[in-house]
């Protein structure tokens, strides 16, 4: 395989044959299955949330943050479902790690499991797009290999949801078995799908999976593993960012316009070398830059 | 009696594959499937038989329709749906005794709160301050419920479409749209709607017949506004003009290829298998649906025919025996 190749067709939002992606997938495994599940980063990191697909709009990510080729990146997870574009927006995010593992961080979000992957349309573009379901089955197992968080210059923490009522250190994180299909329940399946909420501290999440935790939840558990911030993503922000509990966490979202209805920007939040904050936002690609090559046919249903 | 309220019952995927066995799949398919008929062909605005329990239902929307005017976004921050939708359902709450109560005659009355658990679930969650089809679902539970107690007969069943759910979106989009709700689990392009499917499904049936429009018709703005208090399915895609951006090929790519079937009779019945296979077989929708002692979580109805089947196969034996 070769990786530059690869990535000059998936940058133009081509994708490459099943035989490259396959061993595009397999390289990745190579390298994710030697990373902790708490990545540690140094900083300069720059930090971005959910992207569901909308290829172009990483496009627009990249022309703000910087090139990828130069700038440390850190992605929350939630790369496939619900856009056009997510086997595109994953393995261009993929070759790009593999070029050059130690910029490029990747974590996984909720959405990075056969389950739910199976309901939200990665399943159903991969077939569209090549036939079968083989490449969705490269994707769903790097996906068992991504790390679930990260440290960045040891005090901000970064994971795709929020935090577990099973998880009070960091070091306990080390513990998880994660390479396999994301859980129902557990620190593992709670990490990737608990929300943050105005209360005190726990409570049943509405969303069926995960946890809401509260403001002194997230003040204890900043204090026991000396942060400054908790990063997270999985929740739409109309401002593309939003802090909670006296900007002890933000949630950062990358999609914008989501929905083609949402109206929302989209943000990233740059972390300086001296852990210095500083978030930038982004509008939808235009009109000129969003190519709909994808033709949907008319599902099976009515044939 | 014991006093228990419906309950959600699918929490793995054993209790998945159970739930398309139970009564309750059973008698929800068969329902959806049943007021599809009974509107065939008929406008929103065709005059129907509306009881007085209907009508209460009607007075209720209005009701909700109306705390919403007294309910006005707010200014306070917010990740990204209206606070305010908070407190309209406060106060929906804080009316729910009166409503609930008002639902049945007397002699129905125990089974006022159940249909509660389902009315009260289908205007979104407040929490996550999102809407999506599992809320769409409870109404039609809720609808079923009446149904299922003899309340309402089939003669009430047009009614139960061109009125009570038309007016039930129209509560529903208002809220969407005055607190900004979130579409809870849309599917993106590759769904139907970020927000409902049942529009869609009742309304290709209202079209079956028409000699004028067709299933392309929708890409007519001038047809769609004029058909669109007549039609559930041609409101439904004038609301998305009214909250989407961009080309529709492109933000509604089902919906656009749909508009390519030939006939409505055909995508009704495709829209029938769609929701069956996207909506109540995925467990993250129907992981939130409750079941009662009206749409019970119990397989009654399967047992019954297999043991039907079981004797009928017993009879054929001993009469081909005889035979000989």
């Amino acid at each position: 395989m070769d990786i530059d190749k690869v990535i000059e067709v998936l940058s133009k939002c081509q994708t490459p044959s099943e035989y490259e992606i396959k061993q595009l997938c397999n390289k990745a495994i190579e390298i994710l299955i030697e990373e902790a599940n708490v990545l540690r980063i140094v900083p300069p990191v720059t930090i971005c949330g959910d992207i569901h697909g909308q290829f172009f709009d990483l496009v627009e990510l990249f022309d703000l943050g910087g090139s990828p080729f130069e700038t440390n990146y850190l992605f929350m997870g939630d790369f496939v479902d619900r856009g056009y574009y997510s086997l595109e927006t994953f393995l261009y995010l993929l070759a790009l790690k593999v070029k050059n593992p130690r910029r490029i961080s990747i974590l996984r979000g909720n959405h990075e499991c056969r389950q739910i992957t199976k309901v939200y349309g990665f399943y159903l573009e991969c077939v569209k797009k090549y036939g079968n379901g083989n490449v969705w089955r490269y994707c769903t197992e790097v996906f068992d290999h991504l790390s679930l968080t990260a440290l960045i210059g040891n005090s901000i923490f970064s994971v795709h949801g929020g935090l577990s009522p099973s998880i009070k250190t960091i070091n306990q994180i080390s513990l998880i078995n994660r390479k396999q299909e994301l859980p129902h329940e557990g620190p593992m399946s709670d990490m990737l799908w608990s929300d943050p909420e105005s209360i005190q501290n726990w409570g049943m999440s509405p969303r069926g999976a995960g946890f809401i935790f509260g403001n002194e939840v997230v003040k204890n558990f900043n204090r026991t593993n000396g942060l400054s911030l908790i990063t997270r993503a999985h929740q739409l922000c109309m401002d593309g960012f939003q802090y909670m509990f006296d900007e002890s966490l933000v949630t950062v979202w990358s999609a914008p316009n989501y929905f083609y209805r949402s109206g929302n920007i989209a943000a990233i939040l740059e972390i300086g070398e001296n852990l210095t904050r500083q978030f930038k936002t982004f509008k939808a690609a235009p009109k000129e830059k969003r190519i709909v090559k994808v033709k949907m046919s008319i599902p099976k249903y009515f044939l | 009696m014991e006093n228990s309220l419906p309950t959600k019952k699918i929490k793995s995927s054993e209790d998945l594959k159970f739930w398309f066995t139970s009564d309750a799949y059973y008698y929800l398919t068969q329902w959806i499937r049943l007021l599809s008929l009974k509107i065939k062909d008929l406008k929103n605005t065709q005059e129907c038989k509306i009881s007085d329990t209907v009508q209460n239902i009607l007075n209720i929307l209005d009701q909700l329709s109306n705390l919403i005017d007294e309910t006005p976004p707010d200014n306070q921050p917010t990740r990204f749906g209206n606070k305010a939708y908070r407190t309209w359902t406060n106060k929906l709450l804080k009316k729910s005794e009166q409503i609930v109560t008002s639902f049945l005659p007397e002699k129905y009355s125990e089974y006022n709160s159940e249909l509660g658990v389902y009315f009260l679930d289908s205007f979104g969650n407040p929490r996550r301050i999102d809407y999506g089809s599992g809320h769409e679902i409870n109404f039609v539970c809720f609808l079923f419920c009446f149904y299922k107690l003899g309340v309402v007969t089939d003669e009430d069943l047009p009614a139960l479409i061109l009125k009570v759910f038309v007016k039930y979106l129209q509560v529903a989009r208002k809220l969407q749209k005055v607190y900004n709700l979130e579409p809870a689990g849309s599917h993106g392009v590759w769904g139907l709607d970020d927000f409902q499917f049942l529009p869609y499904y009742f309304g290709s049936s209202q079209l079956i017949g028409h000699r004028e429009l067709i299933p392309s018709s929708i890409h007519d703005k001038m047809l769609l506004k004029e058909h669109s208090d007549e039609y559930l399915y041609f409101r439904a895609i004038q609301y998305i003009h009214e909250i989407k951006t961009g080309p529709f090929f492109e933000h509604s790519p089902i919906l656009n290829e749909i508009s390519n079937v030939a006939t409505w009779r055909k995508v009704n019945s495709g829209l029938y298998k769609m929701y069956l296979d996207e909506v109540l077989a995925k467990y993250p929708i129907v992981q939130h649906c409750y079941f009662g002692k009206l749409l019970p979580f119990t397989d009654e109805i399967r047992q019954k025919r297999e043991k039907e089947f079981k004797e009928s196969q017993k009879m054929e034996k001993k009469t081909i025996k005889n035979e000989k």
